[in-house]
């Protein structure tokens, strides 16, 4: 009995395994796999890692002593940008991602994400970005203006080279892949998981990941935006940053900061899941207030929203104005709180187990508290003046970062590396290592608290020797080099972890939770079947349950068609409602990656003719994508094991791809929202309004613009309800309005708006036209998708989803376009010399 | 195959609290700086009362009453509740809590400091 | 880590030419008195903190003399909001106090305007005084408000002594006040990061006697303020 049940077990091993895995060979760039590419992206983040690790020990040499500085001044500021950079977007970000592309379905019980080729599009989309930007650095045009790229310092009269170009479009290349893994992780939480996992009963590492995607999706845009324009500024001329035109520098401090306080929380969030997740299992006992740490995630990830301007402290901003923000900077101490009491009541409830993860959770304790009580000092308005812009912000960062983020993310990779590999660590290295980087890291940066208050300001490459900081600078060099030998041991632990680490079964760790219920290392597919879930995930018997999803008694303990299957469940009960199929291994995420690197590239090297041309060329790979989507019948509820009936997604509602849609545009608002609120804030704010050429827009044009727009946005939309009986007419009279409209847009831009270079108001009225403009353009494209699916027999009543898609596009577009045509007229009157103001 | 009413709707009460606080945020911010542009500060109503504050007190005490509104309702919800989301019924309501108390903390200055200095 | 802090202090001294923890004017005092208070109350709270880290490792069985909703609504809430609301009132009424009111007398009002790199000062009151280039003269014991501005990048304007510090962002001018109570020579420092001159940005702040002042000026005679 039991070696027919290993049979079964192993046939179906062999099956799964040659429809999930990856092909050999060149084939291995085609891998979409969440395990395979969520390796990637830890590996890749783990690569950059060093780099900006070596830039940091350059840094420190340079400081070392008042008399050692080795670098020139330009080089120097290379050096600390692209320290800065590297860190916060191609380490701390893509290690995130990474992270929960890897673990994310093995914890919710699924066999892959939502988007496998869009894990992959991201991926290439964060490597190509991030070697442009290592690029520069190699032919030492890297950007030099400082991390946060403040302008007027960045714009071209300043920085005339291309280094601030290759920040602003590397950065938001790879911003392109945080804002795809975003969708993805948000989607896949909400209706990728087993069934009876409900919302209520997820494990709290998912309910972290969830809020940070929530986060990214609106705190990335501002900046994307901000880069957008800024770029657009250098490369084109339209003012938006130039206070000489009725533009202000502060506009970038504003959207970049907008992004920037969310994206600290964004990087702690994820590792304070992992502590979330590592405490109860050393403890022993299930998270204590697994909902009291819910609401606080929640509420830190809208406070982190409200933080920004206390990086601007200086600028001149009202008292009142501040002490908001003061008052938020603040208050974000009190969810923090929340879970560290929530952590220390799960441990003394327990039974704590200490070793070597619970060495960095050590670790954790004592810097990040640190570095959260110098940020609440920071908050303080008055202490902050004395303490902006010195030493003393640089050590409270790294005491942030480096305490919230990198020492859990080191006690994570010491828990899950045993799941990666499959082996034990021997661990004859680990509590040396981690007494080198925690000693190395305290003396570096505990003493430059000091340095600080001492009057050193940031990102200078040398002092005077009468100021006193030197002894100071070399207690932190040398601290800075024990760390580094810290982290070298580190990684020579876990490579010989791999090499000689003694394999084991399952659960090392004596965990409750779903990812252990697996064969170690994990088969491509996950689980052979997939678990139904009757209690909070963190309680769960990996052992048991693991032997009985191998031997294929789970959900679809089978397979068919050599389909890629998993399932859908309803957002909040977590009900089984679809089957999802999912898109084989493809070359078409990569091909779509290059098309868009070409875009970058163009634009880098200022060929501007080439820039049309990679945009179709990306929109033509981007349509490839639905090829293999699609069915020419209505297939209705498939047998999906254990009894139960499954319909395929595409003939769901509440398909993956619907939401990702619906996040998507959310994303896309938040964009939008920034760009009007950055105009009003110029006319607020900025020097040199009113305008004394305001571009003259007829009303009765910008109405016949605005009907078009409605018009096109109402009938695709309104397609949806004729699928089956013939949307074809009315798919393709909305396309026709929106091309007409699209057309309308151009020429107000280009002819209502002749002195798009001179004046900021300009500038403002054609982004906005512009933005209008290329929406309708795509709505115009997703209309003639739509009567092609139709054409070709793929949309039926029952598999309408492309054209539900498309309608969220036509509403987005009908509603946005209308607004941004008022919006422009309203900011006409406000800010032109005649009008009102 | 029609999606039933209310799906992930306690999502949205989650967030409906300091959605509020937010909205609020944005407000005061926004009436702040544009009462400064437009110089009401300079526009006494009674002694150093200015036209600029009373605007911004006016408003804080609005959105105060709107996030016990909101409390109210919520815990209505709650005691409703369905049993599956109880936990996390029970979590936005005091997420509303939350967010009236991070109302008061954040904007009780309105009362005392300078608006455009 | 309260004690290396301290003990580090004791080793290098609070002092200097750019110490913002070296005061030389009320507005600088208060915010190094600001921070020894918020140290002392960080050393405290982050014992505390480890304290019971310590606790919990070692004896478990002590820490669930309270219960798990005492450990999160006390140790989460009921701590820091009391803490976090009397900083916050406190750190306001100081914000409010360090404002550039109009006071009793009218100010001296100077134009800083920074350039890459090096600063250059107008004594708007005092039209016939040229412009002077990275050393600012001041009155002692009487309110500077200083109008900073830049007609190139962000610069800051910063005199760590004196607690004074303000962005100098082209297109705006912001105003910061400066107040010295002694006469003296403080040194002042470009804070904000405005390109590979930004180390050497450096300028003096001579704090005078009204005599001296005047001299320092060139104005002939006595004048009353």
């Amino acid at each position: 009995m039991n070696g027919e049940r290993n049979e079964t077990a192993l046939a179906l091993h062999r099956k799964l395994s040659e429809i999930w895995g990856t092909p050999p060979g060149l084939g291995k760039l085609s891998a979409v796999n969440h395990t395979a590419v969520g390796l990637r992206f830890i590996v890749t983040s783990g690569i950059f890692f060093a780099i900006g690790g070596l830039l940091a020990m350059l840094i420190r040499a340079q400081l070392a002593t008042s008399a050692s500085p080795f670098m020139e001044e330009g080089l120097y500021s290379q050096v600390f940008t692209m320290h800065g950079t590297i860190m916060m977007f191609l380490f701390a970000i893509p290690l995130i991602e990474g992270f929960a592309i890897y673990l994310l379905p093995k914890l919710l019980g699924a066999r892959d994400l939502a988007f496998p080729r869009l894990t992959a599009f991201g991926y290439w989309c964060y490597l190509f970005g991030g070697l442009m930007l290592i690029g520069a650095l190699a032919a030492g045009v890297a950007p030099d203006a400082g991390w946060f790229m403040y302008t007027p310092l960045s714009s071209s009269i300043h920085s005339p080279g291309i280094n601030s170009d290759v920040w602003l479009l590397g950065v938001t290349f790879v911003e392109i892949s945080a804002v795809c893994a975003a969708v993805e992780i948000v989607v896949s939480i909400l209706k990728l998981r087993a069934p009876g996992m409900s919302l209520a009963r997820m494990p709290i590492l998912a309910w972290y990941m969830l809020v940070v995607a929530g986060m990214m999706l609106f705190a990335f845009p501002p900046l994307i935006l901000g880069s957008i324009l800024l770029e657009v500024e250098r490369a084109f001329g339209l003012p938006f940053f130039d206070p000489e035109r009725g533009g202000d520098p502060l506009l970038w401090q504003h959207l970049f900061w907008l992004f920037g306080h969310p994206e600290v929380y964004i990087i702690f969030l994820p590792a304070a899941g992992v502590l979330s997740t590592l405490i109860p299992v050393f403890a022993g006992r299930p998270l204590i207030g697994y909902g009291a740490v819910v609401a606080a995630i929640i509420a830190m990830a809208f406070l982190s929203f409200g933080l920004w301007v206390h990086h601007m402290y200086m600028v001149g901003i009202s008292h009142l104005a501040m002490a908001f923000f003061s008052a938020a900077s603040a208050l974000v101490a009190v969810p923090t709180a929340i879970q560290i009491f929530s952590w220390l009541a799960t441990l003394t409830y327990g039974r704590p187990r200490f070793n070597v993860p619970m060495l960095y959770v050590f670790g954790f304790f004592f810097v990040f508290v640190i570095g959260g009580l110098t940020g609440v000092m920071l908050a303080m308005i008055p202490f902050d003046k004395q303490a902006h812009d010195t030493h003393f912000v640089v050590a409270h960062l790294h005491y942030v970062l480096i305490g919230g983020f990198v020492f859990p993310m080191l006690a994570a990779a010491y828990y899950w590396m045993p799941h990666m590999t499959g082996r034990f660590p021997v661990q004859h290295l680990s509590r040396a290592a981690f007494w080198l980087i925690f000693v190395g890291f305290n003396v570096t940066f505990l003493v430059m608290h000091l340095t600080g208050l001492l009057g050193m300001p940031r990102r200078v490459h040398t002092y005077a020797a009468e100021a006193g900081w030197d002894t100071l600078n070399l207690v932190s060099s040398i601290g800075g080099f024990v760390m580094t030998f810290g982290f070298a041991l580190v990684l020579l632990d876990f490579v010989l972890q791999y090499r000689y680490g003694r394999a084991f079964p399952r659960n090392p760790w004596k965990a409750a939770t779903l990812e252990w219920a697996m064969p170690l290392p994990p088969p491509v597919y996950n689980f052979a079947s997939l678990p139904s879930v009757d209690r909070r995930a963190d309680r769960i018997a990996p052992k048991e349950i693991g032997a009985h999803l191998a031997a294929g008694r789970g959900y679809l303990g089978f397979a068919r068609n050599g389909q890629m299957e998993t399932l859908g469940v309803s957002i909040t009960s977590g009900r089984l409602e679809q089957l999802i199929i999912l898109p084989n291994n493809t070359f078409l995420p990569l091909w779509t990656a290059l098309g868009t690197a070409s875009f970058f590239l163009a634009m880098l090297a200022k060929l501007y003719w080439a820039v049309p041309i990679a945009m179709l060329l990306v929109l033509f790979c981007a349509l490839g994508w639905t090829r293999v989507t699609g069915s020419q019948a209505d297939r209705g509820a498939l047998p999906v094991g254990a009894g139960e009936e499954a319909p395929p997604h595409a003939e769901c509602s509440g398909a993956p791809s619907w939401w990702a849609m619906v996040f998507t545009l959310a994303s896309n608002a938040t964009l939008y929202a920034s760009l009007l609120f950055g105009g009003l804030f110029l006319w607020t704010s900025a020097p040199g309004w009113p305008a004394e050429e305001p571009p003259g827009m007829s009303l009765s044009l910008s109405a016949l613009t605005a009907g078009m727009i409605a018009a096109g946005g109402v009938m695709g939309a309104a397609a949806v309800r004729r699928a089956g009986q013939g949307p074809r007419a009315l798919l393709l009279a909305s396309a026709a309005a929106h091309l007409a409209a699209t057309l309308l847009l151009g020429w107000m831009a280009l002819n209502g708006v002749p002195d798009r270079t001179g004046h900021a108001l300009s500038a403002v009225c054609f982004a906005v036209l512009f933005y209008a403009g290329f929406h309708t353009a795509l709505a115009a494209v997703f209309a003639l998708y739509g009567a092609w699916r139709d054409a070709t027999g793929l949309v039926s009543q029952r598999r309408n989803l492309d054209l539900r898609i498309g309608r969220l596009w036509h509403l987005y577009t009908a509603v946005t376009g209308v607004l941004g045509v008022a919006f422009v007229h309203l900011l006409i009157a406000m800010g032109s010399a005649g009008g009102a103001s | 195959m029609m999606r039933k009413p209310g799906e992930g709707t306690v999502l949205l009460l989650l967030v409906a609290g300091f959605t509020l606080w937010g909205i609020a945020f944005v407000q005061l911010y926004t009436f702040q700086a544009i009462g400064c542009r437009l110089g009401w500060d300079g526009i006494g109503i009674a002694g150093a009362f200015t036209l600029q504050r009373a605007v911004l007190v006016l408003s804080f005490i609005l959105w105060l009453a709107a996030h016990l509104a909101l409390w109210q309702w919520l815990r209505g919800r709650e005691e409703m509740g369905a049993q599956e989301g109880d936990t996390l019924h029970r979590a936005a309501a005091d997420l509303a809590v939350a967010a009236f108390g991070a109302a008061v903390f954040c904007f009780f200055a309105v009362f005392w400091l300078s608006p455009c200095l | 880590m309260g004690g290396t802090l301290l003990g580090a202090l004791a080793l290098a001294g609070c002092s200097g030419d750019l110490s913002a923890l070296d005061p030389a004017g009320p507005a600088a005092r208060d915010i190094a008195r600001l921070w020894w208070a918020m140290l002392a109350g960080s050393v405290v709270l982050f014992l505390l903190v480890m304290g019971l880290f310590a606790l919990v490792m070692l004896r478990p069985e002590a820490g669930r003399r309270w219960s798990p909703r005492t450990w999160i609504a006390g140790g989460g809430i009921l701590m820091p909001v009391p803490i976090l609301f009397v900083l916050v009132v406190f750190a306001f009424a100081q914000g409010e106090q360090h404002l550039p009111w109009r006071g009793e007398h009218n100010p001296v009002r100077i134009e800083a305007r920074a350039h890459m790199w090096f600063w250059e000062f107008h004594y708007l009151d005092y039209p016939e005084v040229q412009p002077m280039v990275d050393v600012l003269h001041i009155p002692a014991n009487y309110d500077v408000d200083v109008i900073a501005t830049s007609d190139n990048v962000i610069h800051g304007f910063w005199v760590p002594r004196l607690g004074g510090k303000i962005d100098a962002t082209p297109g705006h001018e912001t105003l910061v006040r400066l107040y010295a109570d002694r006469t003296g020579s403080f040194g002042g420092i470009c804070a904000e990061y405005c390109g590979t001159g930004h180390a050497g940005m450096t300028f003096r702040v001579e704090a005078h006697t009204p005599a001296e002042f005047r001299a320092a000026l060139g104005l002939a005679g006595e004048e009353a303020e």
